[in-house]
């Protein structure tokens, strides 16, 4: 019985070894949608790019270099030296720079002949960069603008410096963040975190699949048949093909989380028992939905189908493709497998709630519980041919 | 004229069936329309900002009015809140963020104390910080005119009405930024919407030449190939179909998303639809070359999930191409769907046809680059 | 000169041989049997012919006109039946044969009638409107010949249209082949099974290795492989003179006896009037015949006897 179990178990894995494609798309593809989104939405705060050409030659020249490449300003523009105005204006065109400044040769010489004086500026797409972008120009411009407005209204001729330059001064604008974390676009977890953990439950669902399509394609080529007519339990080798596709969504979690945290320095923290907990019921549901939608489906062409929607959707539902969806399609996010494996793994990462993850990872388990055990008095309509 | 006939048979194949129909036209068109509503829906408002000025004195509204200014914003005044009723007002989502000036603001700021102007927000984002930023700017403006006046007026306390003025003079300045109003596109930082329309355009063609390959698979092809007609016929049939199949999607879809569900990018419809066969000639060349590598339909399934979805997104189609790696920008130009983007932010920017003719003759080498490698695929086999 | 005629074709793949010089002839009305064991080249054979691989050296001519000069022409005037069932699952009967038809340019009302004419010719016209993914795979296996007809072929290439079918579908089949071999076209039969191509072919060619061994009529086959009919004589017991009288006669090869005497296998030479002489003897010496059976030598130890090698199980 054991001996079954176990001879089934290796040769599926033997078979998944053999399907490079499939060990591609449940390895491969997590691995790379996980670098794509984790890079692409890594912090929220990222400085607009700011094309930059600074065509004055002029007294005032040093000043504006030291205010561009000052450090003030580093948190909110990145500054990408241009040759040209017109590169400058190409740029934000092209969409390579967020925000364009150009200033004209003349500008020095205006400035001090007491004329009106402009800096050309081009917005760029992202009305957020702008803001910070004219913000930061602003600052620049009252800066000058006191300094002459001092001298033709009071008739000094002090030296002025605004801002946080003057280190006495405390800000004068006070900030209350009233949100607490559970608002933010990730949570405590940063980018790469939330997808790591994202793309991993989606694809251990995929995993799950595999297991109904092991068995379904056993069922279509007719090799169950022979599994049954052996002299010894078809139960063991059932449940050493459904062990085979769990073995696989081990060796997959493995490969996804060691990678993830050499690679892309994803931080899992240590609490790996808990982690293996949630992939293993994640796989336990998994399967155990493929299982009941086999069931249901027949073939294992519609399963495939069906399964891949159910898993998409669920994804998509649960925040995995667009982060802050799941806040907006209310108690829809919350039915989904991956919403409760996800929080889990989330609050494991950021170590704070162990309670949240327990109480997570128990919602988990029960779901696990429930399809895995519907799957079971189900299982029949799948190995036999008329049941 | 054999051409034809395969072209036809193709088409009908990929969507003369009740469930052709559903899964290639009408379900894609759906979907799409569902994205399209959802994102205009979700793109719509500005950051809706609280603004109470309790300031006795003047500073507080000129510290409003600057706020005011930035169109960004969607600012409502209101008069007599509290500062915890602006608080609720954020907490309760009834406001973005909301700001708060207190009575004493002018009266300390003019004797150089230690007065804040409030700045309420759920958590720090890049709208809400450049703002606080420029309460920030403002508000040292403010008390550096103060400690100028001050210094003027040689005594403790800046003398209120000359420190209105001097603020008052400022308000036309001699340095300005001069903002050159440029004509831009939204695809290119919103583009889910197209986006979708790309990735749809590639995986409905992989359904196509899915089908193609069939016909190599069980050997229809040969037998159409003993039919008096040349390689060329079959190869023409094949690549018309495609196009023609992936042409009618297109206007389908494109044609409900525009006109029955009311999306409208401020393209015109031709414009749109023709850099849109430009990119499905293109894909038409990707997948077929993609499908030259593979022996069946399921494994050009697997590879298409491959390729079709991370190419999509390091071109850009689903969030804005400046988020990702400079590599990985760089690794774009070899994406055909990054032109197609490109082209139709240019578009949407109010640029014509003529000024696309670099982007279109791109996709077109693309086109003609990766036919040439997957023609194999549309012709039947002579070795 | 013949309908089709093979001239010193030659078929490489890189460096190997798979057809070897070719030259034979198939006359217009023939029912041509092309026999080989797996690899043999009778595929690549029938593809260079039907124009679905390029020759590497030699030329194929139809009815006068050359596979490399005119293809399209050549293509014309051949039906080929592929040995998959090249046809498609989700389109109707009518539909399948609709489309190949058109692809050979069959204008509208003409179309129609031989489409019917097709269908109603492999029994399919009542289920014309039906899908081939609920037919039985006699069926399909018919469609699949409708497919190569409706364009009135002169030449019929039928490829192992038998494989994988149950027997009455087969007879339906074969009858089919003499039908259209009736109605005017030649045809071009391959098959794995002897008494199949034993059955129906006028004239038989052999392939092995690329290289046609032997072609001929089924008797001049047999005659060029010098094999001779066998007679099976039951008898009602033993006679030693009957034998050696039998064994004397000049027109007997060989006599062989069963253990108790009462069965004896007779090889003969080609003689015509061989068995009236074994009677003759038989009923000299009193002996009662309970049964007489002639073998006819079988093309299967026929291309035993010339390949060294057996034709299926390879």
């Amino acid at each position: 019985m054991i001996r079954v179990w176990l001879t089934t178990a290796y040769y599926e894995l033997v078979k998944y070894g053999r399907m490079k494609s499939v060990l591609v798309i449940l390895i491969g593809l997590p691995l790379l949608l996980i670098l794509l989104l984790g890079s692409a939405f890594d912090t929220d705060l990222k400085p607009a790019k700011v094309a930059l050409y600074v065509a004055d030659q002029g007294e005032l020249s040093g000043s504006i270099g030291e205010f561009w490449n000052g450090e003030a300003i580093k948190p909110f523009v990145f500054v990408l030296k241009t040759d040209s105005g017109q590169e400058v204006e190409d740029y934000v065109t092209e969409g390579i720079a967020d925000y364009g400044v150009y200033v004209p040769a003349d500008f020095s010489q205006k400035v001090l002949a007491g004329e009106k004086a402009v800096w050309k500026t081009f917005s760029g797409r992202y009305a957020e960069k702008n803001v910070a972008a004219d913000a930061v120009i602003g600052r620049y411009m009252a800066e000058l603008n006191l300094k002459f407005a001092a001298m033709a209204t009071l008739g000094t001729d002090a030296p002025v410096r605004i801002g946080n330059a003057d280190a006495r001064r405390q800000s004068l604008v006070a900030i209350g963040n009233l949100g607490n974390t559970e608002d933010r676009l990730f949570g405590e977890t940063s980018a790469m975190q939330y997808y790591a953990a994202a793309y991993l439950i989606m694809f251990l669902l995929f995993s799950g699949m595999s297991a109904a399509l092991a068995l379904l394609g056993q069922k279509e080529d007719g090799t169950l048949r022979r599994l049954y007519a052996m002299p010894s339990s078809f139960r063991a080798a059932v449940f050493g093909v459904v062990t085979g596709a769990v073995m696989l969504a081990c060796l997959q979690s493995l490969v996804v989380i060691v990678f993830t945290k050499y690679v892309y320095d994803v931080e899992w923290s240590g609490h790996y028992l808990a982690i293996a907990a949630v992939c293993l019921l994640t796989t336990a549901a998994g399967t155990g939905l493929a299982i009941i939608v086999a069931s249901v489906a027949g073939t294992s062409k519609s399963t495939q189908t069906l399964f891949t929607i159910l898993v998409t959707t669920m994804t998509f539902l649960s925040g995995g493709m667009m982060a802050g969806i799941q806040n907006m399609v209310g108690i829809a996010s919350k039915l989904t497998i991956n919403h409760w494996a996800n929080i889990s793994l989330r609050a494991i990462m950021s170590g704070s709630d162990a309670a949240a993850a327990w109480n997570a990872i128990g919602v988990l388990a029960a779901i696990a519980a429930v399809l895995s055990l519907i799957a079971i008095f189900r299982l029949p309509k799948v190995v036999m041919r008329h049941a | 004229m054999p051409s034809l006939h395969i072209a036809a048979h193709l088409i009908r194949r990929t969507m003369g069936t009740r469930r052709g129909l559903l899964m290639n036209v009408l379900l894609p068109a759906a979907i799409l329309s569902v994205m399209a509503g959802l994102f205009a829906g979700l793109q719509g408002g500005k950051p809706v900002i609280v603004v109470n000025n309790a300031d006795a004195g003047p500073l507080g509204a000129y510290l409003a009015a600057a706020v005011e200014n930035e169109s960004l914003y969607d600012v409502r005044r209101e008069t007599d809140w509290d500062e915890q009723a602006v608080k609720d007002a954020v907490e309760e989502g009834g406001a973005d963020a909301a700001i708060y000036v207190p009575t004493d603001f002018t009266q300390q700021i003019a004797g150089g104390g230690d007065t804040k102007a409030i700045l309420y927000r759920l958590d720090e984002q890049l709208w809400n910080a450049s703002l606080a930023m420029l309460l920030e700017a403002e508000t040292s403006r403010l008390a550096a005119s103060a400690s100028i006046v001050r210094g003027a007026g040689g005594g403790g306390t800046a003398d209120a009405g000359m420190l209105a003025e001097f603020v008052k003079a400022q308000q036309s300045p001699a340095v300005t930024a001069d903002n050159v109003s440029m004509k831009l596109g939204r695809v290119l930082s919103e583009p889910m919407v197209i986006g979708l329309m790309l990735m749809f355009v590639m995986l409905l063609l992989g359904q196509t030449i899915g089908f193609v390959l069939e016909d190599r698979e069980k050997r229809t092809m040969a037998r159409m190939f003993t039919a008096p007609l040349r390689a060329i016929d079959i190869a023409v049939g094949n690549f018309a179909g495609s196009l023609i199949i992936g042409s009618l999607q297109l206007t389908i879809v494109l044609g409900l998303t525009y006109f029955a569900f009311g999306y409208a990018p401020g393209i015109p419809f031709g414009s749109m639809l023709l850099v849109l066969e430009c990119f499905l000639l293109a894909a038409l060349g990707l997948v077929s070359a993609a499908a030259g590598l593979v022996r069946n339909r399921t494994q050009l399934q697997q590879l298409n999930t491959l390729i079709i979805l991370p190419t999509c997104m390091i071109s850009g189609c689903f969030f804005p191409l400046s988020m990702l790696p400079d590599f990985i920008q760089k690794l774009a130009n070899f994406m055909p769907q990054k032109w197609a983007l490109q082209a139709i932010d240019r578009l949407g920017g109010g640029q014509g046809i003529g000024e696309i003719g670099l982007h279109l003759a791109i996709l077109v080498l693309f086109a003609a680059v990766l036919l040439a490698f997957g023609a194999a695929v549309l012709r039947p086999n002579r070795t | 000169m013949g309908l089709i005629t093979f001239r010193d074709v030659v078929k490489k793949y890189d460096t190997s041989l798979i057809v070897n010089y070719l030259n034979f002839k198939i006359e217009e009305g023939e029912i041509f049997g092309l026999l080989g064991p797996n690899g043999a080249g009778k595929s690549t054979t029938i593809n260079m012919l039907s124009g679905l691989l390029e020759l590497s050296g030699g030329d194929i001519a139809v009815d006068g006109r050359s596979i490399r000069k005119q293809p399209l022409e050549v293509k014309r005037r051949i039906g080929l039946v592929p040995q998959e069932l090249a046809i498609y699952e989700t389109l109707t009967a009518r539909e399948n044969v609709t489309f190949f038809a058109k692809l050979y340019g069959l204008p509208g009302k003409l179309l129609r009638e031989r489409v019917d004419e097709a269908l109603r010719f492999v029994g399919l016209l009542d289920r014309a409107k039906d899908k081939p993914s609920t037919y039985s795979g006699g069926m399909k296996r018919r469609l699949n010949i409708a497919c190569a007809i409706m364009h009135r072929p002169k030449l019929i290439i039928m490829d192992e249209p038998t494989v994988g079918i149950d027997p009455q579908s087969r007879n339906h089949i074969l009858e089919s082949v003499r039908e259209l071999n009736r109605l005017g076209s030649t045809v071009i039969y391959t098959s794995h099974y002897m008494e199949e191509v034993d059955a129906i072919c006028s004239r038989i060619g052999i392939l092995d290795q690329g290289k046609l061994i032997a072609v001929g009529t089924k008797e001049e086959l047999k005659r060029q492989a010098g094999q001779a009919e066998r007679l099976v004589f039951e008898i009602d017991r033993r006679d030693e003179p009957a034998l050696a009288e039998m064994e004397g006669h000049p027109g007997v090869k060989r006599v062989e006896e069963s253990d108790d005497g009462r069965t004896l296998i007779v090889t003969v030479k080609d003689s015509p009037s061989i068995l009236q002489d074994l009677l003759f003897i038989i009923q000299k010496h009193g002996i009662a015949l309970r049964q007489l059976t002639r073998i006819e030598p079988n093309l299967e130890s026929l291309f035993l006897q010339m390949t060294g090698r057996t034709l299926r199980d390879e």
